[in-house]
């Protein structure tokens, strides 16, 4: 059992990782636009949005870029111009960690109270099944046994 | 008509109250005159609703603009198939269709269930349908009358958003609400098994096809949603993350969860307060949904605004989900019954497992959609939540759900042996090791792309390996050939292959997903006659340009013939729009679909001198999306397909 603790740990501090994304190669236009909305309305990201005030702001990121910006320094210049609704993600700080981190804090606790009930649930059909056992007064052979399980198995197939 | 519409829901109205105190009278004096009073205004309900939508039918086809309803959604330039659809266009009259179907599923109950009437569920059953029913009415008679006149006689109409002059308006928006109302059937007679108290399997069993089905429309309503948006700008591709998506997509996954734990009780009689829960979220979930498309509290692509009817459907999907609430609480003695497992190692488990984390997909959704709410609220910073977190957020949890998909049907139900579990494994985990090996020499290196399409393997393996083992043994056992053997097997045991065929859309979707966004391809420029812009494998060469009128508008469309690898490859001719009593021009796609890629073409813009804005986008895989929604519904209904040997009974559908 300890060792299934450490493995579920391990599954969800890996998922966990996994939604922080890393990147090691060279910046692209498209990348920047890909974490910004467009600032006209439309409710899309930029990258997507072929509005006339999206076509300034890729400009904009253009002109940033060949200054040789980094992604977050642009990111950042369009957070103090336009306030922090035109990220398209909440950053990975104060409480917005929240957002990022409950919905996996959700999915644990949830697992946790599963294994717990499949636990209990097998422990009390052992327990059935040995009482029945002893209130039979014997118990079946291994071939009686894997018949019925072979017809229940055909029996649930059906 | 504008009368007769008036009239219509008026007495749809009266009828839907009059069914409810009939019921409640009959119900307190235990006394069948009033209960079948109560049956029969519900077919008062459906016929008058019936009556009601012909007439705003007719208003919109004959354009009486003094109809404010009419005059909002549509003009004289109108071609007559989309007057018909801005029946549903809006709030009002989108409101009249919800009436209008629940009315006509509720008549459907009330046909099947004639013979039930003396069966103390069947007037609860009829009252929670005519309750839901009455609060629709309610709001279309006091706030929201799709009848009401202007002051005046417009010479035309205002016309129908051009975004939604598209075939995708015909069923989206329909497909889409039945699988929202099909929910309120097996809600009502889980609120009719706790109130009298039976609550065995009796009520999932007589829902389980209405539960597929609602499912079924809901998908349909999804994948149709998504198509449209893929070939409309303006709505962020396929799926954009917006709250009004996500308000479809937080009910289908629960209702997903509930088809599977309902599974559970009928095989094992347990999961019994889980099966109500889910059941009770389903519903409030699609009314969530509701509230969340009209109240305007968030900033959405599909912009329906704030339509002031967001209080009321707050108010009721509170009243219900508090009314369930205490309604589990009052049964739960009666709902627990002695569970056990014969192994901690089974399919159950796995369902169960399966459940948890549908839940945490749609809990992670539902707080992304109302995070910039809370964050508004606690911070008074507002913020956006879009594509980028919940791409980081759910793609874990769904390559998780991708595993388990796998794995399900390798564990056999009450009890796996190890012997089992290793002979069942091995095949699909080495197809999925030897996959991964393979994809990673192929060049695809990157951590998500990868695993999705290793896992996507592995489930394919297992559910061919299911097919393949179900058609030899019945091949052994029959003596039929393969070709025979496999259809029959699938039709006899449609409940379970249907699932598996469900199971093999949601894979190749996956496959869709992650090929179109992981290795999706860009480019951009403007060109003059005569110049070309290269994308990956393809050239696109600006050949001719022309303006024309088409009905109600004035399009602007550019030619350019497609080269692939050097080879002529047809040619892609993307549009500008200029709709009448439109004030924005549209963009319109021009696609190129294959079974490899989708070559995607818009013109964001046109010169003075004929040159072009284009951009150009290469779209991987992107129509395996399309056709995995297509099996998911293909098995949806295959597993609810009624039974041939039934000669003198019924295929009703409870």
């Amino acid at each position: 059992m300890r060792l299934t603790k450490y493995v579920v740990l391990i599954i969800f501090s890996l998922m966990f990782m996994l939604s922080v994304p890393s990147r090691g190669f060279s910046l692209t236009s498209t990348e920047v636009q890909s974490n910004l909305m467009c600032d006209c309305g439309c409710g899309q990201l930029l990258g997507t949005c072929e509005c006339e005030r999206a076509e300034e702001m890729r400009t904009m990121i253009r002109g940033m870029m060949d200054k040789g910006m980094t992604k977050e320094e642009i990111l950042n210049s369009f957070v103090s111009q336009y306030g922090e609704s035109i990220l398209a993600a909440p950053t990975k700080k104060g409480f917005n960690l929240i957002a990022y981190i409950l919905p996996f804090v959700g999915l644990l606790v949830g697992v946790i109270v599963a294994v717990i009930f499949v636990r209990k649930w097998a422990f009390s059909g052992k327990k059935e099944a040995a009482a029945e056992a002893e209130t039979k007064g014997a118990g079946l052979n291994d071939e009686m046994q894997k018949k019925i399980d072979d017809e229940l198995k055909k029996f649930e197939e059906d | 008509m504008v009368n007769f519409g008036n009239l219509s829901q008026g007495f749809a109205f009266i009828f839907s109250l009059a069914s409810m105190a009939f019921l409640l009278t009959g119900l307190m004096k235990n006394d069948m005159r009033f209960i079948e009073s109560g049956r029969r205004s519900l077919y008062g309900l459906a016929l008058f609703t019936t009556l009601a939508s012909i007439a705003l039918g007719y208003l919109f086809v004959t354009d009486n603009f003094q109809v404010e309803y009419v005059a909002s959604y549509s003009d004289r330039a109108l071609p007559i198939f989309y007057k018909v659809t801005a029946f549903w266009a809006g709030q009002k009259g989108s409101l009249l269709f919800w009436a209008w179907v629940l009315s006509i599923f509720t008549a459907i109950v009330v046909r099947n269930t004639r013979t039930d009437l003396k069966s103390r569920n069947t007037p609860y059953i009829y009252l929670v349908l005519a309750t839901t029913a009455s609060f629709f009415l309610l709001l279309l008679t006091s706030l929201s009358n799709p009848f009401a006149l202007l002051g005046f006689i417009p010479k035309d109409g205002q016309g129908l958003n051009p975004m939604l002059q598209n075939p995708g308006m015909i069923f989206h928006p329909p497909t889409l609400f039945l699988g929202y109302i099909g929910f309120t059937i097996p809600f009502a007679y889980a609120v009719s098994a706790m109130v009298i108290g039976k609550l065995d399997e009796t009520w999932l069993r007589k829902t389980r096809r209405w539960n597929v089905l609602s499912w079924v429309f809901l998908t349909i309503g999804i994948i149709l949603g998504g198509q449209w948006a893929y070939v409309e700008l303006g709505w962020g591709g396929y799926w954009a993350w917006d709250p009004v998506e996500n308000a479809s997509f937080i009910p289908w996954l629960i209702a997903t969860a509930f088809i599977h734990s309902a599974i559970i009780q009928e095989r094992r009689n347990i999961m019994k307060v889980w099966n109500m829960v889910l059941i009770v979220l389903t519903f409030v979930s699609c009314l969530f949904g509701t509230y969340l498309v009209r109240s305007g509290v968030l900033q959405s692509v599909h912009d329906f605004g704030a339509t002031g009817l967001g209080g009321y459907f707050l108010v009721f999907m509170i009243a219900i989900l508090l009314g369930g609430i205490y309604l589990i609480a009052e049964s739960y003695n009666d709902l627990r019954t002695k569970h056990s497992l014969e192994s901690y190692l089974s399919r159950e488990s796995t369902f169960l497992f399966n459940n948890v984390l549908f839940l945490a997909i749609a809990f992670s959704t539902l707080f992304g959609t109302i995070f910039p709410l809370i964050s508004e609220a606690v911070t008074g910073n507002k913020l956006t939540v879009s594509q980028p977190f919940f791409n980081q957020v759910n793609t874990p949890l769904f390559l998780l759900l991708l595993l388990l998909t796998g794995i399900c049907p390798l564990i056999g139900w009450r009890k796996a042996s190890a012997d089992n579990l290793r002979k069942n494994f091995l095949v699909p985990a080495l197809a999925a090791v030897i996959g991964a090996i393979a994809l990673f020499i192929a060049g695809i290196r990157e951590f998500y792309p990868l695993t999705a399409f290793s896992l996507s393997i592995f489930v394919i393996v297992t559910i061919f390996n299911e097919f393949r083992g179900g058609t030899m043994a019945r091949r052994k056992l029959t003596g039929e050939p393969v070709f025979t053997a496999f259809p029959r097997l699938l039709y006899k045991m449609r409940r379970r292959y249907g699932g598996y065929i469900v199971h093999l859309g949601v894979v190749i979707i996956v496959i869709g997903i992650t090929g179109s966004s992981a290795y999706k391809l860009e480019a951009q420029g403007t060109l003059f006659k005569g110049e070309s812009i290269k994308i990956g494998d393809y050239e696109l060469r600006y050949d001719d340009f022309r303006g024309y009128r088409d009905r109600n508008r004035d399009i602007y469309a550019a030619t350019l013939k497609v080269f692939k690898n050097g080879k002529p490859a047809g040619t892609i001719s993307p549009e500008r729009r200029y709709y009448i009593n439109a004030e924005k021009p549209t963009t319109e796609v021009s696609l190129r679909t294959g079974l490899i890629e989708d070559l995607y073409v818009t013109m964001p813009g046109i010169g003075e001198n004929e040159e072009i804005t284009l951009k150009v986008t290469v779209n991987p895989l992107l129509i395996w999306i399309w056709i995995g929604g297509f099996l998911m519904v293909a098995g949806g209904i295959i597993a609810i397909l009624p039974n041939r040997k039934k000669k003198g009974g019924s295929n009703e559908i409870d």
